[in-house]
C-alpha cells in the first residue's frame, strides 16, 4: 500500500522506525512495507547506504543456532533524522495548506 | 530446487563484487530467507525474483553503475511527475533553461584563468580538457548559483542553497572545461555530497574537500594533492602527483598506477589499496582499515589497529609496519627483518616464535600484538 517512492523517503522511514527500536533486516522490512509500497529487496541497498554513510550500524545476536543482524542508529543517523523530520514538517505544512486551497477552489462561494 | 542452489547462483553472478560485499548480500538474503521461512529455490524466485534478477539490481545500485543518490537527495526520476510537479510549485522557484547565469541550467564561455575556487552542495563536478574555458552547469532546485566570474585569472563558481528542503530532485553537475594542455597553477573543490571527476588535468596545487561524494581521478599530474573526505572514496588512475595528502574516515582508498614521492593517506574504517604505487615516502595510518601495497616504494610507514596489512613489491628505505591486532604479511626481496608478534612469525616458510629476525640490506620492522606476521624476503 501507500505511495511509490524511494530514496530520501525510503531512508526517512527506516530511520524512524531504527529510532524506536533496533531492528533486523526482516523484520524492518515487514515494517517499512506496511508504510511504503516498496520491494522486498529493496531494503538491502538503503541499509548498505545508510551503513557507508555513517547513519547506521549492526551488531550481531545469536538466535537459534545461527546470528540475526541487527541495524541501530548511530548519532549521526539521529541527527539526519532530527534533519529529515524538520523538512518533513515544513513539507507536510505546505502540503496541507495546498490542499486547503484547492478545497477551496472546489467549493462554490456562498453569501 | 532447493535454496542452497538460488544462493550458489547468486554468489556466482556476484562475481562483479569484492569477495566482502558479495559475503554481506549472501548472509543478508540467508537471514532474510531464514526469517520467511523461505526455504526453495522456487519460493526464493517468487519473493526476490530470480537469482540473476537481483544480482543485476545489486550490482548496478552497489557498484556504481548506478550511483545512489546521496542522501537525502533523491533522483528526479524517481518520483512520480505528479508529485514532482507539486514539489516545483512548492519551491517557489519554477524556471527556465536558458541563457541567464541566474537560470539553474546555463553554459558560459569564460575568459582564461589559471586557478578554480569552487564551491557547492549536491553537483556532480567535472574537470576536463576541451577547445576553450567554459562552464556548463545544471542545479538541483535547492541550489541557486552565487557566482561563476573570472577575477584576476581565478574562476570562481560558487552556489548557495535555496531552501533546505526534502525533495531536492536530481542532483545536477558542474562541468568546467579548459582548453587541452592548459597548466593550472591551483584548484580548490568544496563539495558535499556530489562526485568530484578530474581527467588528465595538470595542475600545481589541488585541495578537495568533501561530505560524501566519491573523489576520481584519471591521468594527468593533480600536482600537490590534498584531499578529506567523511565517507566519499577516493579512487586514482594513473595519477602522477608531486605529493598526496588524504584523510577520510570511512571512504575507501584505492589506487591504481600512481606516482607520487610522498603519500600521507590515514582512514579511521576505509580501507587503502594501493596497487602499482610508485612512492618514496609512503606513510599510511588507520584504525580499522586493511592496508593493501603493492609497487616501488622507498621508505614506508604503516600502523593500523585492528586492520590487515598486505604489503610487496620491493623496497629501499628503513621501514616500519605496525599493528595491535591486525595480521601482517609482507613480501619484499632482500630485506633485513626485525619481528615481533605474540601470535608468532612465519619467516620464509619456517614457523619461528614470537620474535623473529633476519639480516638484510633494508630494514624492516614489524610489530603486531595479537596478530600473525608473515614474511617473504625471497
Amino acid at each position: 500500500m501507500g505511495f511509490q517512492i524511494g530514496g530520501a523517503i525510503l531512508d526517512f522511514v527506516v530511520l524512524s522506525i531504527l529510532n524506536s527500536k533496533d531492528a533486523y533486516g526482516y523484520q524492518l522490512t515487514q515494517e517499512v512495507r506496511s508504510i511504503l509500497d516498496v520491494s522486498e529487496t529493496a531494503l538491502y541497498p538503503a541499509l548498505r547506504r545508510l551503513q557507508k554513510n555513517g547513519l547506521l550500524d549492526t551488531y550481531d545476536v545469536p538466535y537459534q543456532g545461527r546470528n540475526r543482524r541487527y541495524y541501530r542508529l548511530t548519532d549521526s543517523g539521529r541527527q539526519a533524522l532530527a534533519d529529515y523530520t524538520i523538512q518533513w514538517k515544513a513539507f507536510r505544512q505546505s502540503m496541507d495548506r495546498l490542499l486547503k486551497e484547492e478545497n477551496h477552489d472546489d467549493c462554490p462561494t456562498v453569501f | 530446487m532447493t535454496a542452497q542452489q538460488y544462493f550458489e547462483e547468486l554468489s556466482a553472478g556476484l562475481d562483479r563484487l569484492d569477495a566482502a560485499a558479495r559475503e554481506d548480500i549472501i548472509a543478508y538474503y540467508r537471514e532474510y530467507a531464514q526469517e520467511a521461512g523461505l526455504s526453495s529455490y522456487e519460493q526464493l524466485s517468487e519473493h526476490f525474483g530470480t537469482p540473476r534478477a537481483l544480482c543485476d539490481s545489486l550490482c548496478a545500485e552497489l557498484s556504481g553503475t548506478a550511483p545512489l543518490p546521496p542522501s537525502p537527495a533523491v533522483p528526479e526520476q524517481k518520483i512520480p511527475a505528479a508529485v514532482r510537479s507539486i514539489l516545483v510549485m512548492l519551491s517557489g522557484q519554477k524556471r527556465d533553461a536558458g541563457t541567464d547565469p541566474q537560470t539553474s541550467e546555463c553554459e558560459i564561455a569564460l575568459d582564461a584563468f589559471s586557478g578554480i575556487d569552487l564551491s557547492v552542495f549536491i553537483p556532480d563536478v567535472v574537470l576536463q580538457e576541451g577547445d576553450s574555458f567554459s562552464v556548463h552547469y545544471r542545479l538541483p532546485e535547492c541550489e541557486r548559483l552565487e557566482c561563476a566570474e573570472v577575477v584576476d585569472g581565478l574562476f570562481r563558481f560558487r552556489t548557495a542553497k535555496t531552501r533546505t528542503f526534502l525533495f531536492s530532485s536530481s542532483g545536477g553537475e558542474v562541468i568546467i572545461t579548459v582548453p587541452k594542455g592548459t597548466r593550472l597553477q591551483q584548484a580548490e573543490f568544496r563539495m558535499v555530497s556530489g562526485l568530484l571527476r578530474l581527467s588528465g588535468i595538470f595542475c600545481g596545487k589541488t585541495v578537495v574537500s568533501t561530505v560524501s561524494g566519491d573523489i576520481n581521478l584519471r591521468g594527468g599530474t593533480p600536482g600537490q594533492l590534498s584531499a578529506r573526505t567523511t565517507s566519499g572514496d577516493f579512487f586514482l588512475l594513473d595519477v602522477c602527483a608531486s605529493s598526496l595528502h588524504f584523510g577520510t574516515v570511512s571512504g575507501d582508498v584505492r589506487m591504481e598506477g600512481c606516482h607520487s614521492p610522498i603519500a600521507d593517506l590515514s582512514s579511521t574504517s576505509g580501507d587503502l589499496h594501493l596497487h602499482g604505487m610508485a612512492c618514496e615516502c609512503c606513510s599510511v595510518h588507520t584504525i580499522s582499515g586493511d592496508v593493501e601495497i603493492e609497487g616501488s616504494l622507498g621508505t614506508l610507514k604503516v600502523s593500523t589497529t585492528s586492520g590487515d596489512c598486505t604489503l610487496s613489491g620491493t623496497l629501499t628505505g628503513q621501514s616500519k609496519v605496525t599493528t595491535v591486532s591486525g595480521e601482517i604479511d609482507v613480501h619484499f626481496p632482500g630485506v633485513g627483518v626485525d619481528a615481533s608478534s605474540l601470535d608468532g612469525i612465519t619467516l620464509d616458510g619456517c614457523r619461528c616464535g614470537k620474535t623473529a629476525s633476519c639480516p638484510g640490506k633494508v630494514p624492516l620492522i614489524l610489530n603486531s600484538t595479537s596478530g600473525h606476521i608473515t614474511v617473504t624476503t625471497g
